[in-house]
């Protein structure tokens, strides 16, 4: 009897320790660490997905590369590209990043959020939604082509090898998707976003936009031979959009993205302030291509108005420079393919402003110890310091507190974008409208923003330009237009459009393919072939990696379904 | 060993006796066992033994290399035997799983013993380090040379893709955390110590290692990996001493970083010009040939002694703030000379170790306590490890036949040092600084010992005049990371016989931990946030273990016995982490979250949540039954059900079996069994077993970002987006198999030869597949793939000379490693599985079908389809990114000789290691090749130019000379070129050795000392990775990838380190 209670007053304990509690239960799958997808919340959902559409645009802090934008500064001049060829320019894993925030994140939410805003009458998140997606998938198609979109962020349904769709059909949706989201601005919905970035909820800013990205659509694809697209095509809708008079055409209708100044927890500055201001000097990736600077410096009897809202430069002369510093400093002679009338080096004074300090076109020589010199980006639109001749040294980590401390914008459309795409449409297709004045309407637009952008800053320092000043710039830059033949006058429309597009890469990446204009940048710097221009980028390491459906370009110089000009039509 | 758990009996008497030698010295360590039963003890250090026993009992006493002996219980009560010298009989026992005990020769799979000789007083505090190159088929390798960095354990290869391969620890019958909690990826620092740091290795009595699945079945699904079985001091208390004991051991080791060796002939620069760069290709020193330091614009004079002296790198700092207060420097001339910057970087390293052990105790009850302390000061400043270990344990007997024995330990382990992060050869490559990165590529004409480094506002200071290179010394003096672990184990058995042939046992295990993390840096850095940042986090985390076991044992027949244990087990996980990160330090230098602005919940570095829960349940039920007939044959059958709560209700139960024969030819067949051979043991064993997955990967979340964005106002904006990882509601347990064969002899009375041979393999590899983002995804994990193992583990040991014969001793013992894990089946539509984190344009390992674990997959040279290498217009080669196979970092195989000689009181050991192949993604080797501070091999004649070997893209030779520069810095280094710094691996190792003294017992009978003895010992005293560069010295027992599935990867894992040392050990 003893021996029994005994081993059950063991196995009781035991039984007791063991099944009593809750170590025994098996039903602990849902994760304390995250939410339950049935918690989520439409207006969450907005915030990120217009905060993702800021980050695919000027990509996010602390990353080595900063999106779209950037990737399409480089080809063009405006920024420097490592090189020393275009194969080499970027590596397929540059664009991981980028595909990730657009297709995993973006994308995937914007599929989410729509069922539930449905449910409940929210149609105007949606139609913002739409916008935003059209925005981003036809950038997708501007930088690399045939993506995928039709089996897109279906992971959840199985599919996990998306196969590609061809860019027209994506531009085709895209429209669409514009097309639907006018008509769900129009509906009555049952609460606006609480927090829209863009614009506090206002539905007729929102429908401008939309009516804008297809100016911006229709223009793109004027090349175009794919079914619904092509230059009737173009003219007709343009014209359709000009007299419809809901485009973006006034600065207070600008489609940017305000940062903050927050920098940490999380950092809400504009990513490329953080890059330039942050710590160990300016990033690698930092350097303005001379030529851009020496476009606005330089090729007009005065330098352009915008230059010290743009740049700030830490030295005014470069004296203390060598070849260790810069090492063509010293080299007299120039590359045999190089011309004379290019700055090469340095970007000269000619018009008086010295120390712009950027790097070649491809330039791939190991990052001197130049932090002092470099000219960083200023004001506009990442938020940094004013240029007002204080040649201060802004490169170290004392610097982090300069000029606006990163309440930079992400210029996405802004007004004056708007009258360089009507100009360019009405030389080059014959639309509504004379190409002159929406030329001059764009540099002037173009000029306000920036002056009123900086104006906090450089208000009282004597380097603010005067309207005076303003006035003769635009004079010189019409009479010259006038005085040019067409491929002339493109080419100043395309410049000034490159000058107002400082940090918006994508519309320089793309009207420079569309184009060919400006056909006078400079060329390589360390040799004479770099082989073919980036006319599409490399797909996404990982997703050539890991998707079957797709494989990686031999070269990133495939055309995008738009770009029907020629082999070598631009380098 | 020993046993912790003493049975009661009916009619029982304590028999006591002393066991001796053929030449009449005691010896202690005998196993005595009650015959047909688990009773046993051993015999003490005098030959003394004490055990429960009943008249007619058989009294089994075995050692290894004695003939067992048996001994009726008579009248009397006691027993006093000779043991007599017969290797034939290989009686040993073991631990085997579920603490059950076992004869050697019933096991059907191999167990390997370390005895706790081979584990104490060594200058490595962490017991993984310790047992590397002692086992067969366990391939141990440290995160970096850090003292008390995290250690990576891989047994018999690799089983799964994603999930965990690192073994089970047991301590004491229980599960023990051995986790590596890392605070953020390896790419951000890889400084966290594994848990098993928090074991004394000098309170450890002997070590098993169950290496095979039919060996450890039993521990369910953790045991997959394999099982390290320790049996503390504590828990060895089996035996009754006569009297009480005490012994002390006291070392002091001193530790060196083993550096690269410098090459003294150029300075910093490019291109043979001059420049405070952070790179070593400028002029020469000597100043003959061509003299390119007197053209620098830094150069003012040459010196009386005929360097050059330049101005100080201090006028042309940039921002003339960094250098307020050091304005009297400008005007120094600065020798350009080589400096001996790294070298005087590093400091010696000094571990102190302290052991006091106290056993005794009387017939029924006895204990054990062991008090340790460590302090281990590492070579890298800033690196310090500090252990205080406490154990107590014992057993009693009661009255009632129930035996209660427990073992409680107490560790508190603190450990810091400087942030790891990975550099890729310039700075920290991530978000946080890094210590190695900095600093070991240091260009030799910059005196890093002497300049300042940091600035009167507590900024980094440096030579450059950007001043964009933090100062090493500044990260030492304001980066810092730190553990503090107090962790609590404990253990408690309850016995009760049932009868003369069952008992019922209930064990109750308790692990639990908290652990302070931190990490921490001023205010003023270049890498990391300038502002500081501060991150400290507290984990909790525990293990509740409960089994209830009913074992029997019963002879059938005359031949035939059975051994059966039945047994129910659940193992309860918790994590539980919070923590905060604070930004924007206000006073410098103070490393509190009250002195920053900005706090958060979230990590920044790896953008997640600081505080995380887990838990995990198992339950399972097993089985395990051996049938011995005659001492000769012996079949063993096991097999467990487990239920997890990892997976959904549909997938979370898997039954498991194995079987396993041994075979004793020896035995069965006299006839065979003579001087030739001894002994032999035929077995054959299968066993299998479950993984189940991490928790929470079967459902999908939403992340929820409650501060995602802070407007220009000031406004907090949330958001909330879709998980970048698909949950799967179908994932199921990965299920491995393996079959083992092996053979067990003894020859020659003097050799013990063991071999295994075995086939591994899993399916249904839970992997965590990468998606293409484009699925709305990143990453997945499914049941995807097979990967089978294949190896041979051979040990010997033989005694060449038996001291007892020459006057001096010779034993030679050692092992062989072969395996390789081949990944057989991805799932269609995957081309590889990453292993790790990668980091982007550097190579990483993958798993690709039909090909070895982990291969390197990387960028590689752009070959045309001739085969030639393609050189671009500047006649550098182009880099084909695609990634392809580029090395294999698995060895060929390992192999370790552990010679002893004992002549008289004196025992000198070794261990020498061999790695035969096994690739090794070497960036530090890059870096400092590359950056020109060590020349290669073949060493890059700096005033000549270079035409690679190669075509242009048209097919037509190269004929575009590069400068020096050109090749050493931008092809082999920054050349983005992954393929040129792929090395071979293969490495020969003097791992250990050891030179000890015995006092002779004469010499101390009238003194109080029982026993003194004194070691002089070293490890790592000597490596060469044969087909590295010789200079560059590179370990290749060292990984950036942590504690994980990633090998052969280095960022700068740092320098090994070299130590040796004295221990005294004594007992009273």
């Amino acid at each position: 009897m003893k021996k029994i209670s005994n081993i059950l007053s063991l196995l009781i304990a035991a039984l007791t320790v063991m099944l009593g509690c809750e170590s025994t239960s098996l039903d602990v799958v849902e994760s304390p660490n995250a939410l339950n997808p049935s918690q989520a919340s439409v207006d969450f959902f907005l915030n990120q997905i217009q905060l993702m559409t800021a980050q695919i645009h000027s990509g996010e802090e602390g990353r080595a590369e900063n999106g779209l934008s950037q990737f399409g500064m480089e080809p063009v001049r405006m920024q420097h590209g490592f090189g020393p060829t275009y194969r080499e320019n970027y590596d397929p894993s540059d664009f991981d990043r980028v595909w990730d925030n657009v297709y995993a994140r973006a994308l995937i939410d914007i599929r989410t959020m729509n069922p539930l805003a449905e449910e409940a009458g929210q149609f105007t998140h949606i139609a913002i939604g739409q916008i935003l997606e059209a925005y981003i998938m036809m950038s997708m198609v501007d930088f690399f082509g045939d993506v995928p979109y039709s089996e897109a962020a279906k992971g959840g349904e199985g599919i996990l090898n998306p196969s590609v769709d061809s860019g027209a059909s994506i531009y085709q949706a895209a429209d669409q998707l514009l097309i639907d989201a006018i008509a769900n601005l129009n509906k009555d919905e049952t609460s606006l976003p609480t927090n829209d970035l863009f614009y506090d909820g206002n539905e007729g800013q929102w429908r401008k936009v939309a009516n804008t990205m297809r100016l911006k659509l229709y223009l793109q694809t004027r090349l175009a031979s794919a079914d619904g697209f092509g230059a009737s095509a173009s003219t007709a809708r343009i014209n359709e959009l000009i007299n419809g008079g809901q485009l973006i055409l006034d600065p207070s209708d600008d489609f940017l993205f305000q940062w903050g100044t927050n920098n940490a927890s999380p950092d809400s500055r504009h990513p490329y302030f953080d890059a330039n201001y942050d710590g160990a000097g300016p990033s690698s990736d930092f350097y303005t291509s001379n030529y851009y600077m020496n476009l606005m410096a330089n090729q007009y009897g005065e330098p352009d108005p915008r230059i010290r809202y743009y740049f700030y430069r830490q030295q005014s002369d470069f004296s203390g420079a060598d070849v260790v510093t810069k090492e063509c400093v010293t080299e007299i002679s120039l590359p045999a393919w190089w011309d004379s009338s290019e700055p090469y080096c340095l970007v000269p004074a000619t018009n008086g402003l010295s120390g712009y300090w950027g790097r070649n076109h491809l330039d791939d020589d190991g990052i001197p110890p130049d932090d002092a010199f470099r000219t960083l980006h200023g004001t506009y639109p990442v938020g940094g310091p004013f240029d007002d001749d204080s040649f201060r040294n802004v490169s170290g980590s004392g610097a982090i507190n300069e000029g606006l401390v990163g309440a930079g914008i992400s210029p996405i459309l802004m007004s004056s974008y708007t009258y360089f795409m009507l100009a360019e449409a009405a030389l080059t297709l014959n639309t509504t409208g004379n190409a002159r004045d929406y030329l001059e309407t764009g540099i002037r637009q173009s000029i306000g923003t920036v002056v009123d952008f900086g104006a906090s800053l450089a208000s009282g320092t004597g380097y603010e330009p005067t309207t005076a000043a303003i006035d003769n710039h635009i004079a010189e830059i019409l009479a010259n237009y006038d005085a040019g033949d067409d491929t002339d006058k493109l080419r100043i429309i395309v410049e000034q459009y490159f000058i107002a597009l400082w940090c918006n890469g994508i519309e320089a990446y793309n009207t420079y393919r569309r184009t060919g204009q400006p056909d006078n940048l400079t060329p390589a710097f360390t040799t004479p072939d770099p082989g073919p221009f980036l006319r599409s980028m490399w797909y996404s390491q990982t997703a050539a990696d890991s998707n079957t459906n797709i494989v990686q370009k031999s070269a990133p110089s495939t055309p995008v379904f738009w770009d029907t000009n020629a082999d070598g039509f631009v380098d | 060993m020993c046993l912790s758990i003493t049975f009661a009996h009916a009619q029982e008497k304590t028999v006591t006796g002393t066991v001796t030698d053929q030449g009449g010295v005691p010896l202690p360590g005998v196993n005595i066992v009650v015959q047909g039963t688990v009773r046993g003890t051993q015999s003490d250090f005098d030959g003394n033994y004490a055990i429960e026993a009943s008249e007619g009992d058989v009294l089994v006493f075995s050692y290894l290399g004695q003939r067992t002996q048996q001994r009726t219980v008579g009248a009397g009560s006691t027993i006093d035997v000779q043991m007599e010298e017969d290797a034939s009989q290989l009686e040993e026992v073991v631990v085997t799983a579920q603490g059950i005990v076992r004869e050697k020769r019933s096991l059907g799979y191999s167990v390997s013993t370390v005895a706790s000789d081979k584990v104490e007083s060594r200058p490595e505090a962490d017991v993984a380090r310790v047992l590397n190159g002692k086992i067969a088929g366990v391939n141990i390798t440290s995160n970096n040379g850090m003292s008390g960095s995290g250690t990576n354990i891989i047994i018999r290869g690799y089983s799964s893709a994603t999930q965990s391969n690192q073994p089970l620890f047991i301590v004491d019958g229980i599960p023990f955390d051995s986790g590596t909690n890392t605070q953020t990826n390896f790419l951000d620092g890889n400084t966290e110590s594994s848990r098993f740091l928090d074991l004394d290795p000098n309170n450890i009595e002997s070590v098993s290692v169950l290496k095979g699945l039919s060996a450890t079945v039993l521990y369910g699904n953790r045991g997959r990996n394999g099982v390290i079985l320790i049996t503390t001091k504590g828990a060895a208390t089996g035996d009754t001493p006569s009297k009480t004991e005490v012994s002390v051991t006291q070392s002091v080791f001193m530790s060196n970083a083993v550096l690269p060796k410098f090459q003294d002939n150029y300075g910093g620069g490019f291109h043979q010009g001059f420049g405070y760069f952070f790179s070593n290709w400028g002029p020469r020193f000597d100043r003959t040939d061509d003299d390119g330091i007197a053209t620098a614009a830094q150069y003012i004079r040459t010196g009386s002694n005929g360097l050059a002296l330049l101005q100080h790198p201090f006028n042309f700092i940039a921002d003339p703030t960094l250098i307020a207060g050091y304005e009297d420097l400008l005007d120094d001339e600065y020798p350009y000379k080589p400096y001996n910057g790294v070298e005087e970087f590093f400091r010696t390293g000094y571990v102190y170790s302290t052991s006091v052990n106290v056993r005794g105790g009387s017939e029924k009850v006895n204990f054990n306590a062991n008090y340790g302390r460590t302090e281990d000061i590492g070579v890298t400043p800033g690196n310090k490890l500090l252990r205080n270990n406490f154990s107590l344990g014992g057993n009693a007997t009661l009255s009632n036949n129930f035996t209660v024995s427990g073992v409680f330990n107490f560790a508190r382990t603190g450990y810091k040092s400087p942030p790891n992060a990975v550099s890729t050869g310039s700075g920290a490559a991530f978000n946080g600084s890094a210590i190695f990165g900095d600093v070991l590529y240091t260009p030799r004409s910059v005196d890093l010992t002497n300049l300042p480094f940091q600035a009167v506002d507590g900024r980094s200071l440096y030579y450059r005049s950007g001043n964009d290179i933090q100062n090493p010394y500044w990260t030492v003096a304001n980066s810092k990371t730190s553990q503090e672990t107090d962790r609590f184990t404990g253990n408690v058995s309850m016995s009760y016989a049932l009868n003369d042939w069952m008992n019922l046992t209930y064990r109750v295990g308790l692990d639990t931990y908290t652990e302070l993390n931190l990490y921490g840096q001023n205010r003023g850095g270049v890498d990391g946030p300038t502002l500081g940042i501060l991150r400290t986090s507290s984990v909790r985390n525990s293990i509740w273990n409960h089994d209830l076991i009913l074992s029997a044992e019963k002879k059938l027949s005359e031949d035939l016995s059975l051994n059966a244990t039945l047994g129910a087990n659940s193992r309860r996980d918790t994590y539980a982490q919070d923590g905060i990160e604070s930004q924007g330090q206000l006073v410098f230098g103070v490393l509190e979250h009250f002195n920053f602005t900005t706090p958060s919940s979230v990590n920044s570095f790896s953008g997640t949540s600081l505080n995380q829960n887990f838990e995990e349940n198992l339950v399972g039920i097993y089985l395990d039954a051996t049938l011995s007939y005659k001492d000769l044959l012996y079949l063993n059958v096991v097999g467990r059900n487990d239920w997890s709560s990892t997976l959904e209700r549909e997938n979370n139960s898997l039954f498991y079996p194995g079987a396993s024969l041994s075979f004793i030819p020896t035995t069965a067949f006299p006839a065979i069994q003579g001087n030739v051979l001894n002994y032999a043991k035929l077995r054959v064993g299968y066993g299998s077993s479950a993984g189940f997955p991490t928790p929470f990967n079967t459902r999908d979340v939403l992340t929820l970002g409650a501060r995602t964005f802070v407007d220009a106002n000031g406004n907090v904006v949330s958001g909330n987006t879709v998980s970048d990882v698909l949950g799967n509601r179908d994932l199921s347990p990965e299920r491995v198999q393996e079959l083992e064969v092996g053979v067990d002899t003894r020859l020659f009375n003097r050799l013990n030869l063991n071999v295994s041979l075995y086939q591994k393999s899993t399916t249904d590899l839970i992997t965590n597949r990468t998606l293409d983002s484009s699925t709305g995804f990143r990453s997945t994990f499914v049941n995807i793939g097979e990967v089978e193992t294949k190896g041979v583990e051979v040990d010997y040991d033989l005694n060449l000379l038996r001291e007892s014969e020459a006057g001096i001793g010779f034993n030679l013992a050692g092992n062989f490693t072969a395996s390789e894990t081949i990944v057989t089946d991805l799932a269609e539509g995957t081309n590889n599985i990453l292993l790790t984190f990668a980091v982007a344009g550097e190579a990483a390992n993958y798993a690709v079908e039909g090909r070895p674990f982990g291969v390197l997959l990387g960028s590689t040279i752009q070959r045309d389809d001739n085969g030639n290498k393609v050189v671009g217009p500047n006649g550098r080669y182009l880099v084909n990114n695609n990634i392809t196979e580029i090395g294999d970092p698995n060895p060929d195989w390992t192999t370790a000789l552990i010679p002893t000689i004992t002549f008289k009181n004196f025992t000198l050991s070794a261990n020498l290691q061999y790695r035969h192949g096994g690739d090794v993604y070497s960036v530090t080797t890059a870096g400092l090749i590359g950056r020109g501070v060590v020349d290669s091999d073949d060493p890059i004649d700096r005033e000549s130019n270079y035409i690679l070997p190669g075509v242009f893209e048209n097919g037509s030779p190269n004929n575009v000379a590069i400068s020096s520069t050109e090749f050493g810095f931008n092809t082999l280094f920054a050349g983005g070129i992954n393929e040129v710094n792929v090395f071979d691996g293969t490495t020969i190792r003097l791992q250990e050795a050891a030179l000890g003294y015995s006092i002779p017992k004469k010499m101390l009978e009238k003194t109080p000392f029982g026993s003194l003895s004194f070691t002089l010992s070293g490890t790592n005293l000597w490596y060469k990775a044969v087909n590295f560069p010789d200079d560059v010295r590179y370990d290749t027992n060292s990984s950036s990838t942590g504690v994980g599935n990633g090998q052969g990867i280095d960022f700068f894992t740092g320098p090994s380190t070299r130590r040796y040392g004295l221990t005294v050990r004594a007992s009273f």
